[in-house]
């Protein structure tokens, strides 16, 4: 079991991702991207700038993963879960946030992916502004 | 004692990150230093009833939780990750 939580104000390098989560006993990696989108309630988004309480956030992932990873039966079948949060400014189209967890079989690697994406919204102290066509505002 | 206090996203619009001192204690109560960051920052005192507190990065629900020395003590707007 290997994990991998990073904070970053660079591109995220899918290819990096996978490399580290591949390994000859996972047969399944399973990858999530959010992707900053070109609208959000109905307004034309510009660019969308990131902002983290960084070693608080890693902290918070940290905990996550490991609830996460606990609550799943099968959990000696997760291998390694990968996390990078962008921080600065983003455009529409980029990538704000990857998920990558290896597993024996997929259906835990699905299901802890999922999961800890839901937990990070709720917790993980990140915020956004939003630049829209129509002005500007913490989301 | 000095504790440090952090804001984020909108509240840095109403306050940069500051220091309260306190004379003569070692520690004290978290719900103490939330009433010293309203006194010290009025206008933070409107969020303080929607924001979450961390202590050393760990949230705390915990009015009564111990405060000491050089902690560090985080105002935290809902949050927006993802």
């Amino acid at each position: 079991m290997k994990n991998e939580i990073k904070i970053i104000n660079h591109s995220i390098e899918i290819v990096k991702v996978r490399e580290f989560l591949r390994n000859n006993r996972s047969g399944a990696i399973v990858i999530f991207e959010g992707v900053v989108r070109e609208f959000n309630k109905g307004e034309k988004i510009k660019n969308i700038t990131y902002e983290a309480y960084e070693a608080m956030a890693i902290k918070e992932i940290t905990k996550i993963l490991n609830e996460q990873r606990k609550k799943l039966t099968n959990n000696n079948e997760i291998h390694s879960i990968c996390i990078h949060h962008r921080v600065g400014k983003l455009n529409v189209g980029e990538t704000s946030i990857i998920i990558g967890v290896s597993s024996e079989h997929r259906e835990q690697a699905f299901l802890l992916c999922s999961n800890i994406m839901d937990q990070i919204k709720i917790s993980v102290p990140i915020w956004k502004f939003e630049m829209s066509e129509n002005g500007t505002y913490w989301v | 004692m000095q504790v440090k206090i952090l804001t984020f996203a909108n509240l840095k619009e109403y306050s940069n990150d500051f220091t309260i001192e306190i004379e003569g204690k070692e520690s004290i109560a978290l719900s103490i230093i939330k009433q010293k960051i309203i006194a010290e920052k009025p206008a933070l005192e409107k969020f303080m009833n929607n924001i979450a507190f961390a202590v050393n990065q760990t949230y705390s629900k915990n009015d009564n939780q111990e405060i000491n020395d050089l902690d560090e003590i985080a105002l935290i707007p809902p949050v927006a990750g993802g």
